[in-house]
């Protein structure tokens, strides 16, 4: 380390702490450097004599000042960046990323105020341009406090201008929070944090997390997500392919897709899809799967499970032999299996799900009132809902049977 | 040394030194590091404090050879506090040196 490595590092280190302290043993530092060197010592004897960063460190009492200054600095304006990439596997922290007000990408970092993190410089926040690609990069700098391993350290914001091609974040143990973007392709990933999108709008989005949830609200694009214990939520968004992988999750989508493929090995599975649907591939092989679609959709292909109960309650033709319902004429494609789960298929046209599932069990609960002779089911419905109601008997009686 | 025993012990080091004459920041850190294994580093930082305290007031004064020397000197306060820590050490050294 030279005089200008050791002044730098200095002054990073300080930057945490009160302008005034900083200028003050900067300055102090400087002289003693013009000085030591005239008395005929080089660069190396007097670090030595002044001692380490981490020792000056150790002997300032003042407290640190917040980080609203490297906040400021931690601008980066040029608008050949095409591509973002956030890595933070260096340290645990949240990752919060929104979109830039201008054509800059501006980032801050801020410690957590955790008893365990009282020192700033604790975290070092790099970033480096190669090319059209920015790389933010948290490392734990030179300090071995082995607890910043076991605590969040803090949380990392990025904004990010619209328009960029590309997105990737790499996470470790915090949560990942994206919201309002209009980008090319993201991609995110943690170890045991949740991520949640919302408003977001891409050609693609690939997210992947161990432990954590993903949650995705009111988002435009292609999604893929993969998860082992987390759950996946899917509200209000659309797109042309969405991709679901959960090996013990429960998945919960409410969306307008084209192309749908959920996959989880022990977790429910809970959609709900509109007329644009063309293609479904779902399969559990413990978990229970509950499907609404749309008036329009007619089914061609199969819904099987070896183990469980069917319930289909379309308006279309099909064909029943054992557990398994085949559907031959219709313009969705559907493969939809599970070993163990019941399945439920219901179609109403309406777009709240949680909603049509209520009215057709009060329907149903109304229905076996009748059967079991306590009411009259003229006096218990308007004219309207007595061929629904029909339907459902019908289907209770054939449930009753089975049962036998 | 234990730390904070060490932390006084440069204090009234510091506070002694100047006591004699106003010193420069490395004038004085020379003075000291002669003597003692210290990272004059963290004397920087005691003067700062001291300032702080007010028991020392700083002026500079202009060098022909490199920069303005910024010169501490004790103030009235620093001074008593020099003749208290003094008496102290002086006394904790006393007892000491029976018990060792």
């Amino acid at each position: 380390m030279n005089r200008q490595e050791y002044m730098a590092a200095l002054e990073k280190a300080l930057a945490p702490y009160d302008d005034e302290l900083r200028k003050e043993i900067m300055d102090d530092f400087e002289d003693h450097f013009v000085y030591g060197l005239r008395s005929g010592h080089s660069e190396e004897e007097i670090i030595t004599s002044l001692g380490s960063i981490d020792e000056v460190l150790r002997n300032i009492d003042e407290p640190i000042v917040h980080v609203e200054k490297e906040k400021q600095q931690s601008l980066v304006k040029s608008t050949s960046i095409r591509n973002v990439v956030v890595d933070t596997q260096g340290a645990g922290v949240d990752i919060n990323i929104i979109q830039s007000s201008d054509q800059d990408v501006h980032y801050e970092y801020e410690q957590s105020s955790s008893y365990f993190n009282t020192r700033q410089s604790d975290i070092n926040v790099n970033r480096i341009i190669k090319e059209d690609t920015l790389y933010i990069m948290l490392d734990k700098g030179s300090n071995d406090n082995k607890l910043i391993n076991l605590f969040l350290a803090g949380s990392l914001s990025v904004s990010v201008p619209k328009g960029i091609t590309s997105l990737k974040i790499i996470g470790k143990q915090g949560d990942i929070d994206i919201i309002d973007l209009d980008i090319g392709h993201l991609e995110a990933s943690t170890i045991s944090g949740d991520i949640s999108l919302n408003s977001i709008k891409t050609s693609k989005t690939m997210l992947q997390t161990t432990n954590g949830d993903i949650d995705i609200d009111d988002c435009v694009g292609d999604i893929t997500t993969k998860t082992v214990n987390g759950d996946v939520e899917v509200n209000d968004s659309k797109a042309k392919v969405i991709i679901i992988n959960s090996s013990n999750g429960d998945v919960s989508l409410s969306s307008k897709v084209e192309e749908l493929a959920v996959k989880s090995s022990n977790g429910d599975i809970d959609l709900a899809v509109d007329d644009q649907i063309k293609k479904m591939f779902i399969e559990t092989m413990s978990g229970d799967i509950s499907l609404s679609v749309a008036n329009k959709v007619t089914f061609s292909g199969c819904i099987e499970s070896l183990r469980g109960d069917i319930d289909i309650d379309v308006d279309f033709p099909y064909m029943v032999k054992r557990n398994c319902y085949t559907f031959t004429e219709g313009s969705t494609s559907v493969d939809i299996r599970t070993l163990n789960g019941d399945i439920a298929v219901d179609q109403n046209g309406e777009t709240s799900k949680h909603h049509s599932n209520e009215g057709i069990k009060e329907g149903l609960e109304q229905a076996i009132k009748v059967l079991r002779g306590l009411g009259n089911l003229e006096d218990l419905v308007n004219k309207d809902e007595l061929d629904k109601l029909k339907d459902l008997m019908a289907e209770v009686k054939i449930d009753i049977k089975k049962k036998k | 040394m234990n730390a904070q025993f060490k932390k006084g012990a440069l204090e009234l080091c510091v506070l002694s030194q100047l006591a004699i004459k106003d010193q420069y920041g490395y004038e004085l850190t020379e003075a000291i590091s002669k003597e003692l294994t210290v990272a004059t580093g963290t004397l920087y930082l005691i003067l700062r404090r001291m300032k702080e305290e007010e028991y020392v007031d700083t002026y500079l004064v202009e060098s022909s050879e490199g920069p303005a020397r910024k010169y501490y000197k004790l103030s009235k306060k620093g001074s008593d506090y020099q003749v208290q820590l003094k008496n102290e050490w002086l006394d904790f050294v006393k007892k000491v040196a029976v018990l060792i």
